[in-house]
């Protein structure tokens, strides 16, 4: 109990300097009407090398089906660490509804939002969104190839 | 043990196992359903395949083969994707592929309830139910026909047990292999035993050039049969970067475009074919028949489950409560019960009863139970059933073991009452067992093993009785046996035969007041449908225990048909020959499956004295096939006690019976039945040898002899009674 404090204040200390120059991001994707079970989702960050920047959102609870969202698990080994930044798998024809926070400095700067879809025994789209992460584009909704029938991002 | 594996699980996961069962038997359609609408590719290499998809449609991205054999592309059409059937002959698109909403949703309901990992354990628990259940019914089921080898014997007990039995032998291969094949597939869900396929099958592998081969001349695919195809997914057009990734039933890897060659390969591994194998013995996708047979197999399930829990509750029901047990190292007296279905609890009860209002210090507890010592004990009563042929019942299951360590107390007396059925090949058989156990182990005996047949109230009296005299204590016992419920009964017609009018034979015709019904174990209200050689328990005038008449007739001729001898001072007896048309009595039906002609055309050959011509005449007259019937029938002598005496000669006449020999103990040359039998010996051994049944019904000493004659009959023959009592060839019904 006598340590709790200057704990407390380390990790304050930690914390503020990422709070300072980031911002939320809205993250809102419609799914069609598929005709199958729920669909896993990982929504994610690449830079212009398409080299994986940081994981959004994960809507896939169980990390042993995660092979299945090809792009990201290989970009991330398939060892992410998602606390936070996960939740359930999304039906067909629901929407998922999240809002992260964004470093100041990837806005603009040539980073790629990508999104992977899996659905079970159903064709798996990885990378099926793909779009660049830009103060121009949001609010601007655009069309997945597989199981996404719209995708906004607003800042 | 076995019987407590068998029910208790059953009893908690019934209606659990009923919907995923039943939704398992659902799905079992769809495999044959696909495989009907599949067109078949013959044999086929996927270079081809893939060469006439991508030429009738440019957009497509993965080719899917479904464990049926359809085949489903995925392309892209405009903007958007699309997933379509294609036609593998042609490689053109045949109509949409659209996933049957229902099946899936069947489906979720079978493997997780509509939940999620909830449901999906709660399945997979059900699943280890149903194998224990149908592992230890498995078990229960040799035990009770008396051995693994005797598995396919005919199934004895009564309607409902017969129901449970027979539907669950039928079954049961279709039942394990389900819940095996779903424990596993649970288990593998949740990590418990490894999928397999750890090494990566699409490393990041790159093409060997920018140019790409055209698929139908690529090596890798030309080497794979379409039937072993699960997935294949073309390279990207727009992505010079991107490979061609195949998955089979054999292994998966990613493919060289600009060459067609492998970049990487994984074959399947041990656990890989494991469960693929697993998932088609469960589902059946892709063997329709044996999804159909699976399909049939759990439709049983919830008439399995209510059955049992009918056999349960009956079982429950017998099981008494005791009054004043004494604890076991206090008690003079102490009574042991072996029992299977707990009906011969109530016996047990009652005489416990019986021997503590005599002033004994009695402790009564199931035979497993036995005690290493009694400090005090004088007397040891054991009353068992016997299950199956010879075998312990469950109660007693632990009795011979338990007595081998046993301190067995000095001058300690022992009497053992056997409780069974006459219809049994070993009639009371582990009764004689433990008799000659405890006599072997050093205690007294006071007698013989005593035997009741079919829970006769009588016999049991008539033991208790000579018990008290041996123990000098006159008993009194009060034994009221479950009796169903009664309905009423109107007399419409007699036939009196005999000239003594204290010992005359009557044939009493009755009808039931109400309609009969069909028997439904749930409505126990009004006479149940019955069959010729079903009982008829009559209550006599002031109560008392009911008396059994084979019945003449079945429900589907309307009437009630016995056959009443008068015995001087009989109280049920006197009481029915005494009654005129329009006279009420209240009665029930009990089954007596076992006392009836085997299915078929093989001759029977039936024998009866006196009375016990009833259920004969009965099943003569409903021979309408003209099977090869034949009679051997005793009565006092031609003028009087001949039953049915006309209507015997009008069945010969119109071949119904086809041989009539009868045998009159008071004509001048006296003669019984055995005696008719052993002079047609050479007739008879024929009989037999062509599959020929024998029924027998009449008073014990006639079976006796019967029994007896048959016996010097087979001699030689290489068949004895006791074979064909085990084959449910030779049956009594014995009063």
């Amino acid at each position: 109990m006598k340590h709790a404090w200057p704990l407390a204040a380390v990790a304050g200390a930690l914390a503020l300097p990422s709070i300072a120059s980031a911002r939320p991001v809205t993250l809102e994707t419609q799914l069609a009407n598929y005709g199958g079970d729920g669909a896993y989702l990982a929504i994610y960050l690449t830079d212009r090398n398409g080299r994986h920047q940081r994981t959004l959102w994960v809507a896939a609870p169980k990390a042993k089906y995660w092979k299945h969202l090809r792009d990201w698990s290989r970009a991330t080994g398939g060892t992410a660490r998602v606390d936070g930044i996960s939740g359930a798998s999304v039906g067909a024809g629901r929407s998922l509804r999240v809002s992260v926070e964004v470093a100041d400095a990837l806005i603009d700067a040539g980073y790629e939002i990508h999104i992977d879809t899996a659905v079970e025994k159903m064709k798996e789209n990885p990378s099926e969104v793909v779009l660049p992460l830009t103060a121009a584009g949001a609010g601007k909704p655009v069309a997945g190839r597989g199981y996404v029938k719209s995708f906004r991002y607003t800042l | 043990m076995l019987r407590r594996l068998h029910s208790i699980p059953g009893l908690v996961a019934a209606l659990l196992l009923a919907v995923v069962a039943l939704t398992g038997s659902m799905l079992s359609v769809f495999p044959a359903l696909e495989q009907a609408q599949a067109r078949s590719a013959g044999t086929l290499d996927v270079a081809t395949l893939a060469a006439r998809v991508s030429a009738r449609l440019p957009g497509v991205e993965t080719l899917v083969r479904e464990p049926s054999g359809t085949l489903i592309a995925y392309h892209l059409a405009g903007q958007e994707q699309q997933a379509s059937i294609v036609d593998p002959a042609s490689g053109a698109a045949i109509a949409p592929y659209q996933p049957s909403a229902v099946q899936r949703w069947v489906k979720n309901l079978h493997r997780k309830l509509l939940l999620d990992d909830v449901g999906r354990v709660a399945v997979g628990v059900a699943a280890a139910c149903l194998l224990l259940i149908a592992l230890s019914g498995l078990g229960l089921m040799a035990r009770r026909l008396g051995g693994w080898r005797r598995l396919l014997a005919p199934v004895r007990g009564d309607r409902l047990q017969k129901l449970h039995d027979q539907t669950a032998r039928v079954a049961l291969p279709a039942l394990v292999l389900s819940a095996a094949t779903g424990v596993l597939m649970s288990l593998a869900t949740f990590g418990w035993i490894p999928e397999g396929g750890s090494a990566d099958p699409f490393p990041d592998v790159q093409p060997t050039a920018a140019t790409r081969l055209a698929l139908a001349q690529m090596p890798a695919l030309q080497q794979v049969d379409v039937s072993r195809l699960h997935q294949l997914k073309l390279a990207a057009a727009g992505d010079r970067t991107d490979v061609i990734e195949l998955e089979t039933a054999d292994g998966s890897g990613a493919i060289d475009p600009a060459r067609g060659t492998w970049l990487s390969y994984a074959p399947a591994d041990g656990w890989q074919r494991l469960h693929a194998m697993v998932r088609l013995l469960h589902t059946g996708e892709g063997l329709w028949w044996l999804a159909l047979l699976l399909g049939a197999g759990s439709l049983t399930v919830p008439l399995l489950g209510a059955t049992g829990t009918l056999l349960w509750l009956r079982r429950r029901r017998a099981l008494p409560r005791l009054a004043a047990n004494a604890p076991a190292q206090e008690a003079d007296t102490v009574l042991l019960v072996g029992s299977e279905g707990n009906t011969t609890w109530g016996f047990a009860a009652a005489l416990h009863e019986a021997l503590a209002g005599a002033g004994l210090r009695v402790h009564t507890a199931p035979m497993n139970e036995l005690q290493a010592r009694y400090r005090s004990a004088r007397r040891l009563l054991v009353l068992t059933s016997t299950y199956g042929d010879g075998a312990a019942p469950e109660s007693a299951r632990q009795f011979l073991g338990r007595l081998a360590g046993m301190q067995v107390p000095a001058d300690a007396a022992f009497a053992v009452l056997g409780f069974g059925d006459r219809q049994f090949p070993r009639f009371c058989g582990y009764a004689q067992a433990v008799h000659e156990a405890l006599a072997a182990a050093g205690f007294e005996p006071l007698r013989e093993p005593g035997t009741v047949d079919r829970q006769s109230e009588p016999h049991f009296r008539a033991w208790c009785e000579w018990l008290g005299q041996a123990i000098g204590r006159p008993l009194e016992v009060n034994y009221t046996p479950r009796m169903p419920p009664t309905t009423s009964l109107k007399l419409v017609s007699r036939n009196d035969y005999g000239a003594d009018p204290e010992t005359l034979t009557a044939v009493l015709r009755f009808e039931p007041e109400a309609p009969a019904r069909r028997r439904l174990p749930w409505r126990s209200r009004g006479l149940p449908a019955f069959e010729t050689g079903d009982l008829l328990g009559v209550l006599p005038p002031g109560g008392g225990a009911p008396r059994y008449y084979s019945l003449a007739s079945a429900s589907s001729e309307g009437v009630v048909e016995i056959c009443v001898r008068r015995h001087p001072g009989g109280l049920c007896s006197s009481h029915l020959t005494g009654l005129q048309p329009g006279a009420r009595i209240e009665a029930f039906v009990r089954p007596h499956e076992s006392f009836r002609p085997a299915a078929g055309a093989a001759p029977v050959v039936l024998v009866g004295a006196g009375t016990g011509i009833g259920p004969l005449i009965g099943f003569i007259r409903q021979n309408p096939r003209r099977r090869p019937m034949h009679l051997y029938f005793g009565a006092r002598d031609a003028d009087d006690g001949y039953l049915y005496r006309d209507e015997l000669a009008g069945l010969v006449d119109d071949r119904r019976l086809r041989s009539l020999t009868t045998a009159f103990s008071r004509a001048s040359k006296r003669a019984y039945v055995q005696d008719r039998l052993l002079a047609d010996a050479p007739r008879l051994r024929e009989l037999v040898a062509q599959g020929a049944q024998v029924l027998v019904c009449g008073g014990r000493r006639m079976a006796d002899g019967v029994a007896a004659a048959w016996e010097r009959i087979l001699a030689g023959s290489g068949l004895s009674v006791a074979q064909l009592r085990a084959q449910g060839r030779y049956v009594e019904d014995v009063y």
